[in-house]
């Protein structure tokens, strides 16, 4: 498996040889090798129950490179493997309508970057060591860089594709800063180190060390995964980059940043209740936030990359859970927590590259992601309105899809943690709920939004009218989520227990057959099974029912009047989140304009009205930052005079002082 | 499975009962109990008009409706002897939902 995986690697560089159609298929086979090897490992792992540790290369920069497989990792893998997958399929249609503007280099590069992307990924669950898993993690920044900017000849693209890149490496920065810390106090670079962290250094500002390690990593790995207030990458990062891609990198790169939490929390020796208060408090901030700002939104796109944010909140407080639990050795709390957010993890993945296919399918069609310009899709793509509506279904946390088991997981832990002694643990579980049904409100408010005015009612404008259904390999593409949403909602129990397999390493003394929690999710599945069963019964009764009597289609608002427009006579995207913004103001930067009438103005003429909203964290925390660092570097750039002689002048200043500071004796 | 019976015959009579006492205290005859069901009677007969806008989701969602209500009310319990048709752990957030 390990030369497969090497040989996979070096033949990746000879795609730019190919055509623009070859390199799909080229690549696709060289995937289909890395998917089944790593896979292969991974599945071996999970049956087994052993690490996989295996020597790749063994002289890598002076090291040994060994990767190291557990359950974790293998879990982590599979749902790798299983994102890229639909989202390469998706891909070869997606692409289709630039074939023509596109020379096969932009499009060998597209698709190499996509391979680059998938093995980082790979690497990155596999490694243990810092200094590989750091060049693994780089990579995966930089190839998904590359392929955010797929349509480079925008300016726009462009900008998002640098801010995004800019962000990515302040993370890398931290992380080499974590590891570096851990290397100075262990002696040992990599997650290895962490292990041998010692809880006898002194408290930091009334904190222990451990807690501000585990901080700098989760500034580090929290920008990756989009936390509050790191998160001003992922709005604009998402829109931009090509619907699969979008899908990859929400339903799984934004992940990664997750699995460095989880693995520096498993890695630690000891938890504090500082650590899991502060996982709790920013995964809720994280959570509400993510989800307000999703409702005002008007770019499909954006909306479905705020919702990132908020599911990323919801794993935040199951990992927030886990960590109070263990801290207050409840180990039932714990379990129950870190089932939920590992579930959450695979069923995020699902819903959310579902969601992006579908809302990418309403884009290649229509060529518009704006709201207030489609609607009435149904009827033209039923399809595609089907896939988003089970993605909406599932990721708004309503049975039976799979985003109501991982979220009943969670709230059960919650529920538990209420009947321990205590008042401050059980207000925080009481938060952990509040927060929880708040998120889960709006979210199913949101979705019935994106749905509600893409779908149904009437085409807002000609692009909208004309839309036609999508290839069959885009819908196959978005089949495999869906079976699997749906699989997960019938069978959670399975899927529970596939989750507690993976836990058993870190609970080893814990009986899982005790949770009582595995019968409600026999039930669940059951009510679920009943529920599809008598929709469909139901369905055919009315069918039945109806067959033999008259029906009649006629347009809304008719009533003989045969001018109505039924376009302007429906709500659109601000109207429906009118009422909510007025609420909500305090959590973004409303810069919409507004209607006013002057006295006289007795016939009134046609007025326009616009509306837009920033995101407040990123207009009032970051653009000041990066301004005043741009202030500083404009006046740097002073030395930048253009002349050539300047140049040569700064070696000659520099050689001069080096030798009158040597001749002194100061260095 | 009492609790399961009895919501069903209350959801037959009820509707009818409050009718009648509000004919009564309007100094009314009233309409007969089981009115309701005679008018699901009729509508079933009737046919249907349809929005041209509208799509396969405005004939989906009352069914939906209908089937969630009848599978909410397998959760619910009738005091402490009978227990609810369906119970577990959490079940009232499924219930809620």
């Amino acid at each position: 498996m390990n030369t497969v995986i090497l040989v996979v690697f070096v033949l990746s560089w000879f795609t730019f040889v190919f055509s623009k159609k070859q390199s799909y298929w080229y690549i696709f086979l060289l995937e289909l090798a890395l998917w089944i090897s790593t896979s292969y490992l991974a599945i071996n792992v999970l049956i087994s129950g052993n690490e996989y540790v295996s020597e790749l290369i063994s002289n890598f920069y002076f090291h040994p490179l060994i990767i190291k497989i557990d359950k974790l990792s293998a879990f982590f893998i599979l749902i790798i493997n299983f994102t890229s997958l639909s989202s390469f399929i998706y891909a070869k249609q997606y692409l289709a309508p630039y074939l023509k503007e596109k020379s096969a280099f932009n499009f060998a590069l597209h698709y190499f970057n996509f391979f680059m992307l998938n093995f980082a990924m790979l690497f990155v669950v596999m490694l243990s060591d810092g200094i590989a898993f750091l060049l693994a993690w780089e990579l995966m920044s930089l190839s998904s860089f590359l392929l955010v900017i797929f349509e480079s000849n925008k300016p726009d693209i462009i900008k998002t594709g640098i801010k995004y890149l800019v962000q990515m490496h302040v993370g890398y920065l931290f992380l080499v800063a974590g590891f570096v810390i851990v290397y100075a106090v262990t002696g040992d670079f990599g997650f290895e180190g962490i292990k041998h962290l010692v809880e006898k250094t002194p408290l930091i500002v009334g904190l222990p060390t451990n807690f501000w390690i585990f901080i700098v990593f989760f500034i580090g790995f929290g920008i990756k995964a989009g936390f509050f207030p790191l998160h001003s990458w992922l709005p604009h990062a998402h829109p931009a980059a090509p619907s699969h891609v979008s899908g990859l990198m929400s339903g799984i790169m934004i992940k990664m940043g997750i699995y460095g939490i989880i693995r520096i929390l498993f890695n630690l020796p000891e938890l504090n209740l500082s650590i899991g208060i502060f996982i709790l408090l920013i995964s809720i901030f994280t959570g509400v936030f993510g989800v307000m700002s999703a409702i005002v939104q008007h770019d499909l796109k954006k909306l479905l990359a705020f919702h990132s944010i908020e599911n990323i909140g919801i794993i935040g407080i199951g990992i927030g859970l886990g960590v109070l639990g263990e801290v207050y050795h409840q180990p039932v709390i714990a379990v129950l927590g870190w089932a939920g957010a590992l579930l959450h993890i695979l069923n995020h993945s699902l819903f959310k590259s579902l969601l992006f296919y579908a809302a990418g399918s309403v884009y290649i069609k229509t060529h518009t992601r704006n709201l207030n310009k489609l609607g009435g899709l149904i009827k033209k793509m039923p399809f595609t309105a089907f896939a988003f509506l089970i993605g909406a279904i599932a990721i708004s946390g309503i049975p039976p899809f799979n985003g109501f088991i991982s979220e009943f997981i969670i709230y059960n832990g919650f529920f538990d943690g209420i009947k321990q002694g205590g008042l401050a643990f059980p207000m925080l579980m009481m938060f952990g709920i509040l927060a929880l049904a708040l998120i889960g409100g709006l979210a199913m408010f949101c979705f019935t939004k994106a749905f509600g005015v893409v779908f149904l009612g009437t085409a807002r404008s000609k692009e909208a009218e004309h839309a036609v259904e999508v290839a069959p390999s885009i819908r196959f593409a978005e089949i495999l989520p869906i079976f699997w949403i749906i699989i997960i909602g019938v069978l959670p129990v399975y899927f529970f227990n596939f989750i507690n397999s993976i836990l058993q390493e870190r609970f080893p003394l814990f009986e899982f057959k005790q949770l009582a929690i595995s019968n409600s999710l026999k039930w669940i599945g059951i009510i679920g099974a009943i529920l599809w069963l008598s929709i469909w019964l139901f369905y055919v009764i009315r069918k039945l029912i109806l067959k033999r009597k008259k029906v009649i289609y006629a347009d809304t608002w008719g009533c003989g009047y045969t001018a109505a427009n039924p376009v302007t006579n429906q709500y659109n995207a601000s109207s429906f989140a009118a009422n909510f913004k007025r609420i909500a103001n305090p959590v973004f930067v409303d810069l919409s304009s507004e209607i006013t009438y002057e006295d006289k103005e007795v016939f009134p003429v046609k007025k326009s009205y616009k509306t837009h909203v920033e995101d407040k964290v990123e207009f009032k925390f970051i653009m000041p930052i990066a301004n005043n660092i741009l202030h500083y570097v404009k006046k740097i750039a002073v030395l930048q005079t253009g002349k050539i002689q300047d140049y040569i002048l700064y070696p000659l200043l520099f050689i001069i002082i080096m030798i009158v500071l040597t001749v002194l004796n100061i260095i | 499975m009492v609790s399961f019976l009895l919501i069903l015959f209350c959801a037959i009579v009820f509707p009818g009962i409050i009718a009648k006492t509000k004919a009564k205290f309007s100094g009314r005859k009233g309409a007969s109990i089981l009115q309701p069901w005679f008018d699901i009677f009729k509508l079933f007969k009737k046919g249907s008009i349809f929005s041209t806008t509208t799509s396969i989701i405005f004939q989906l969602s009352p069914i939906i409706n209908f089937v969630i209500l009848i599978i909410a009310v397998l959760f619910i319990p009738f005091g402490n002897k009978f227990p609810a048709f369906i119970h577990f752990q959490g079940d009232f957030l499924l219930f809620i939902c």
